[in-house]
């Protein structure tokens, strides 16, 4: 398993458009892929699980992926949070 | 018999045998099923799931891709396909052995509850969302876009909700009456049973579960919302006596339809059709219409955005073409600010303010594209494009900049146009007809609105309760109006057409022609009494007629010599055997 912390940096969170690109991101991956926050965890390529973790800016997460991709999966996913989701 | 009162959408009266039609409310009703269907039930889920998928593709191609709603259609499309949803609804299937409909409202249901009780507002509002999408998935789990039967003509049908394009479709296959249980007497559906003049009645909560027996008689008064299932024998007596003395007047109108619209001394008016949306275009061509003297483009504005010049040059195209050889004339967007820019700071006085014209000056691109895309329908057939709330001749000239550009354009793309094709304007602000000379020496024809002129001059809103009843177009200064502009299009030689609604009352059209109207534009279901009236008059007499009315001092003085008129008019119908 490859984990990783990423933050949410950007001034509004995690809401649709983030949410979607994460989504998105994830999905093309083979790897079985998790985000947590606190007690939560979450399936990455669930738009709804995604959007019911209501990560705002600050918040400490945790990437975790299982699989042949899975480190790539983490990296790439990982960039889109430090490039602030393309909002700023 | 049951006598249910719902609201009358389109007036007539009309008996036939019920038939429940459409799709039916997807139901909530769990089926139990076995171990061997587990399979079968996950594979259904699957292609359901596709298949709302595809549909909220195809939605997101027709917008334009910076709408916003571009983005809610994908977020939804991911709902749509969420793995954690579809996981647990093929979980409860196994497990519970219940359908896949039931399994899937289960899933979600716990989903939206989560986010609805959140304290997050943003989250809350994805629970929306998110019921929009899956009741998508559910609507194909149901069985999807079962295709409607066809109807027998002389059915009478009852539906849980009738889309315009329903609507259409049971006309062209000749029901006899519709009834709803949802919409409204405005409706895009109501006019349009309005235009093809089949009775109907919407509104009505739960019609289709009232019926006894599939075939049952049912009599739908579309004049009054009453629906009479199985009406007793009186009833029925009441009905036929009625219906068949309507029936008549109607056929006798529509003979009417062949004939030109000619006074009895040879005086040619044209008669064309006011048209809200292209799907009347049939009704009007039915009933005769001689083209189309105002197309009016503003249900082209719709939540998604401003259409483009593509979409809309598609839309004119038809319409022109359908006309041909006759004239169209296509109004640029008549719409508040509100309608154009979202968000927008409301105004205290919409009616005086940012709207129609002003916006497309102020916004010239908006403007120019529909221009060119009117431009672009003139190889198909006549065009005369139509400009709404002028008030003074600097805007004219500035349309006309405009105007002149657009056409540069289509001339820079190589994109054929007719170089002739017509520009005027509406009348309907006073100032303008105040300057009407000046006016009428600078465009190509003009077009008097009636209500709004009447409205504006009179300073009344005819919305509001308190002072409907001062609306009167027949007062002497909108008549004063209406005579100055009439009488400077006279001599600039420019044409001028009459597209409110005096234009079909009967009291005006002796009025109106007397004072040199050339055309007069009216809704489809009314153009054949307004021929039939036309068909009456000797044109020699309307010149006296007008210059009298115009002497008068009270709508009350005006109004009863137009009566007086009209009532000899109809005696010598009478005694020629032409009319009664």
């Amino acid at each position: 398993m490859i984990e990783k912390t990423v933050m949410v940096t950007n001034r509004l969170g995690i809401h649709a458009r983030p949410a979607a690109m994460l989504v998105q991101k994830a999905s093309k991956f083979k790897s079985e892929i998790r985000l947590v926050k606190g007690a939560l965890e979450v399936n990455a390529k669930s738009i709804m699980g995604v959007m019911m973790l209501a990560a705002e800016c600050g918040s400490k997460l945790f990437l975790r992926a299982w699989g042949p991709d899975a480190e790539q999966a983490v990296a790439e996913l990982t960039d889109i949070f430090e490039s602030k989701f393309n909002e700023e | 018999m049951k006598v249910y009162r719902g609201i009358p959408a389109a007036a007539g009266m009309a008996i036939g045998r019920a038939t429940v039609w459409g799709t039916p409310e997807p139901s909530a009703v769990s089926r139990t099923i076995r171990s061997a269907d587990v399979a079968g039930e996950k594979a259904r889920l699957a292609r359901a799931v596709e298949r709302a998928q595809a549909e909220l593709r195809r939605m997101a191609q027709k917008l334009p891709k910076t709408d916003p709603g571009v983005k809610l259609l994908l977020a939804q499309q991911m709902m749509v396909t969420d793995p954690e949803i579809l996981k647990e609804t093929e979980a409860v299937i196994s497990s519970h052995f219940v359908d896949a409909a039931t399994a899937y409202r289960q899933a979600v249901e716990r989903v939206r509850s989560s986010i609805a009780a959140t304290a997050n507002t943003y989250l809350r509002d994805r629970a929306n969302d998110l019921a929009g999408a899956s009741s998508l998935v559910l609507k194909y789990l149901s069985g999807g876009e079962r295709l409607p039967r066809r109807v027998k003509p002389g059915q009478i049908v009852l539906a849980c909700n009738l889309s315009p394009g329903d609507v259409l479709t049971l006309c062209r296959q000749q029901v006899r009456g519709l009834v709803s249980e949802t919409g409204g007497a405005t409706s895009h559906a109501a006019i349009l049973a309005k235009a093809w003049g089949i009775p109907a009645v919407m509104g009505l909560v739960n019609v289709t579960k009232k019926l006894g027996g599939k075939g049952s008689p049912v009599i739908v008064d579309g004049g009054t919302g009453k629906v009479i299932i199985n009406p007793d024998s009186k009833t029925r007596e009441e009905f036929e006596r009625r219906s068949k003395r309507e029936k008549r007047e109607q056929r006798a109108l529509l003979a009417l339809r062949r004939l030109p619209a000619v006074t009895r001394d040879g005086h040619r008016v044209r008669l064309s059709a006011n048209l809200d949306f292209p799907e009347e275009t049939e009704a009007a061509r039915r009933n005769g219409a001689e083209g189309v003297g105002l197309f009016r483009t503003e249900y082209l504005l719709t939540n998604q955005g401003i259409p483009t010049e593509e979409e809309q040059s598609a839309v004119y195209r038809k319409i022109v073409r359908t006309f041909a050889p006759h004239p169209v004339t296509l109004r640029t967007f008549d719409v508040g600010g509100d309608k154009f820019r979202r968000g927008a700071l409301p105004e205290a006085n919409p009616f005086l303010g940012w709207r129609a014209i002003r916006i497309g000056l102020d916004e010239a691109a908006f403007l120019a594209t529909q221009l060119r895309a009117m431009l672009r329908a003139s190889t198909y057939g006549r065009v005369r494009i139509l400009l709404p709330m002028v008030a003074t001749v600097a805007e004219v000239t500035a349309a006309q900049k405009i105007f002149a550009q657009a056409k540069q354009a289509l001339q820079h793309r190589n994109v054929r146009f007719d170089p002739e094709t017509l520009l005027g304007i509406m009348i309907e602000i006073p100032a303008a007809a105040l300057v009407a000379e000046h006016l009428a020496a600078q465009v190509d024809f003009f077009s008097i609105g009636t209500n709004d002129l009447a409205q504006y001059t009179l300073a009344v809103d005819r919305g509001n309760p308190k002072v409907a009843h001062l609306f009167d177009p027949f007062d002497p200064s909108v008549l004063r109006l209406l005579a100055m502009s009439l009488a400077a299009t006279k001599k600039q030689g420019i044409e001028v057409s009459v597209c409110g609604e005096m234009a079909a009352d009967p009291l005006a059209v002796p009025l109106l022609i007397g004072l040199g109207v050339q055309e007069l534009s009216v809704v489809p279901a009314l153009l054949p009494g307004v021929k039939r009236l036309i068909r009456e008059l000797r044109f020699a007499d309307l010149g006296a007629l007008a210059s009298e009315v115009l002497e008068q001092a009270s709508p009350g003085a005006v109004k009863a010599i137009l009566r007086r008129f009209l009532e000899q008019i109809e005696k010598q119908g009478r005694r020629r055997g032409r009319l009664g």
